[in-house]
């Protein structure tokens, strides 16, 4: 999952790309108003996380153009701003959520998990697709009740799939979302990773999950057939 | 403390004015009837006497009072007819028979003249009287040749009792003074009505100000176009008062807002620098580098904490100023000399102008010290790189500082805003350069201390200076 930081405080901004990072997702970063918003625009986050005094361009101002082109892209306004009037309003310019500085990694972590399930319409941590169940926040994976042990790439990805259960995702997507340091190109790393990650699902002899669809890329069967 | 009162001052006063007015009126109204009536009255007096003395006659060349036959005739004018004459050569007097044995007064005017007087009459009434100087008529001169009327003067006095007129006049006084005190106390009913209907609204506004629960007590009051100018005139200054009230709270309380930003960043720096400390095991360079990273946020709050309350000293005038006369120059080299390492990381120069040995300063070395240092670090701070820092003496009490910077124009209201405690034309705390927001603001304060002020202008692009005016 990809998130975009957009926080002016560098050290703030370090320690919270780190932890979302040891968490498991994939993090932009910027520490100015008018690049965040670039990166917002330009790009597909699963969650943008945005700071409200910035330079350049202020974050609730980020967020009313982001909301004007209809980009439904969940957004956590973080800010030492701590009134009621203020918190209202970064809420009603758009935001999905809202953190008061300071905070604890692990609430804003929690927090951007919850944002992500919200925008895949599921509320519980467990992601099920037929016989294959994960668990988002101890980030297990169990195939016909049998455990299965994934890297943390092969986990990365699997979650992106689950997600996103039917549709066909591009190599690029998946890349995006699963990797923090993708730097696009024509590295074939993503088709390995999709090879190991077929292999550890199909224990058993139980049905593949992961299809390719040729020239597209590849998708998550809910029901496969045997 | 009793106040006074608007209502009991109209009432007083207009009470007493209309009294005044009122008893002034009924005292001139009553003066002129009674005037009208004594010339009425005057005038019949002399009609009849003008009658009578026609009546004083010479017969066989002895004056005869032909007007007695006349009173005996009628037993009315015989009972109520007062007259007496008086012949000046024998000094004998001749009364009606209503006088009985009572005199008249003997007053008189010159031959014909028609004298009027207040007297008392023998019942002891009061009666106006009308006093003659005459001469008897000769009705036959033929008969008496040798008589000569001018030898034989005659006082006529001819008196009437005034008791109706008196009746009259007591009427018109107990009327004057009935019709008066009702029109006077209907009067002050009728102003203190007026009076409480005229202060009506200003109750209405009153209650509505108290009425008011604390979470509105800032907002202006409703002025709707009925209210009277008065009143709404009184109301506006109220709300232009209040008006003040609330920027000055919503100054203090953007300033405590300002101060919880300004500390929770850091803070947020510092706590998530120790939860990724803490968050799995790391190596000892690791551990140390992060140990680093929030001892410097520490350290921004320390620096943050003592402006905070080196602010607090001087806008709480903790220090008071000591003013005497410094050399300028020494005051300038002095303050630039822990400054001169920063300004030459951006390669910047000082510059003197109209400032030479003999320039001097009329103030208080501490705070005139702390006031340019922070204007030179702010410069310092903001100006243009390989550019020059110029201090120009105005005048003896004028000191200006001017930088060169990259913004061709800065917007009025922002200059305005530069002294507002951590007010940065960019929201950003990267636009802090260091700072901690609050230099200016000291500034401000210290020249408000010192008794001068401070003003921030862009006189040309490119370009700002703080004009700060001392006293003088």
């Amino acid at each position: 999952m990809r998130v975009l930081l957009v926080e002016d405080y560098p050290l703030l901004r370090t320690n919270v790309t780190e932890c979302l990072i040891e968490a498991g997702f994939a993090v932009d970063s910027s520490g100015c108003g008018e690049e965040g918003l670039w990166y917002a625009l330009n790009h597909d986050y699963d969650v943008i996380l945005l700071d409200i005094m910035l330079p350049k361009l202020g974050g609730l101002e980020i967020l009313k153009k982001i909301r004007s082109r209809e980009t439904p892209t969940p957004v956590i306004l973080i800010s030492a701003r701590d009134t009621i009037e203020q918190r209202i309003e970064g809420l009603e310019s758009g935001a999905d959520d809202y953190l008061i500085k300071p905070f604890a990694l692990e609430e804003l972590v929690a927090r951007v998990k919850v944002q992500i399930r919200r925008k895949h319409g599921s509320t519980s941590p467990i992601l099920r697709a037929g016989d294959l169940e994960i668990n988002t926040t101890l980030k297990t994976v169990q195939r016909d009740r049998h455990d299965i042990s994934l890297t943390k790439r092969e986990y990365q990805l699997l979650e992106c799939f689950m997600l996103k259960k039917g549709e066909v995702l591009s190599r690029e997507y998946l890349a995006q979302h699963a990797y923090q340091d993708y730097e696009g190109g024509s590295s074939n790393v993503l088709d390995v990773y999709i090879g190991y990650l077929r292999k550890k699902l199909n224990i058993h002899g139980l049905p593949n999950l992961i299809k390719t669809k040729r020239g597209h890329g590849y998708f998550l069967v809910d029901d496969p057939q045997p | 403390m009793k106040r006074p009162s608007i209502r009991a001052r109209l009432v007083l006063w207009a009470a007493l004015l209309t009294t005044s007015i009122l008893l002034i009126g009924g005292y001139l109204l009553y003066f002129s009837v009674r005037s009208s009536l004594y010339s009425q009255l005057d005038r019949i007096l002399e009609n009849a006497a003008s009658v009578v003395i026609i009546e004083v006659e010479v017969k066989d060349s002895k004056v005869y009072h032909e007007w007695r036959e006349a009173l005996e005739e009628d037993p009315y004018q015989k009972a109520h007819t007062l007259i007496q004459v008086w012949d000046q050569k024998s000094g004998e007097s001749v009364r009606s028979p209503a006088l009985q044995d009572h005199d008249l007064p003997k007053k008189h005017g010159e031959l014909g003249e028609r004298v009027f007087f207040d007297l008392t009459l023998p019942d002891g009434t009061r009666g106006r009287a009308v006093g003659i100087l005459i001469h008897p008529v000769l009705e036959h001169p033929e008969r008496d040749p040798d008589f000569v009327p001018a030898k034989h003067p005659q006082i006529f006095v001819w008196a009437q009792s005034t008791k109706n007129l008196q009746d009259i006049l007591i009427h018109t006084r107990t009327t004057f003074f009935i019709g008066g005190l009702v029109i006077i106390i209907l009067l002050w009913i009728v102003i203190w009505k007026i009076t409480s209907y005229s202060l009506k609204p200003m109750e209405i506004v009153s209650k509505d100000i108290l009425a008011r629960p604390g979470s509105e007590v800032g907002k202006p009051i409703p002025i709707p176009p009925t209210l009277p100018s008065e009143v709404a005139g009184m109301a506006e200054t109220f709300n232009t008062l209040l008006e003040r009230i609330d920027q000055s709270r919503s100054k203090d309380r953007d300033f405590f807002l300002n101060v919880a930003h300004e500390i929770r960043t850091p803070l947020a720096g510092l706590h998530s620098s120790l939860e990724q400390a803490l968050r799995r095991e790391r190596s000892l360079e690791d551990y140390q580098h992060r140990i680093n990273e929030a001892l410097d946020s520490s350290r921004e709050l320390q620096l943050l904490i003592e402006s905070l309350m080196r602010f607090g000293r001087i806008t709480r005038q903790v220090d008071q100023p000591v003013i005497n006369e410094h050399r300028l120059l020494d005051l300038l080299n002095v303050i630039w000399l822990p400054l001169k390492t920063r300004a030459a990381e951006k390669d910047l120069t000082l510059a003197f102008k109209n400032i030479d040995e003999n320039s001097t300063l009329t103030t208080d070395e501490r705070l005139a010290r702390i006031a340019i240092s922070n204007l030179l670090e702010n410069a310092i701070s903001y100006a243009s790189p390989s550019s020059a820092i110029t201090i120009t003496q105005q005048s003896p009490h004028q000191v200006v500082i001017e930088n060169k910077i990259d913004e061709h124009t800065i917007p009025p209201e922002s200059l305005s805003r530069f002294f507002d405690p951590f007010y940065r034309r960019d929201q950003a705390r990267s636009d802090a350069k260091g700072h901690a927001g609050i230099g200016l603001g000291f500034t401000k304060e210290i020249m408000v201390i010192l008794g001068g002020s401070i003003q921030a202008k862009q006189s040309k692009a490119h370009s700002i200076s703080f004009i700060l005016n001392f006293p003088i």
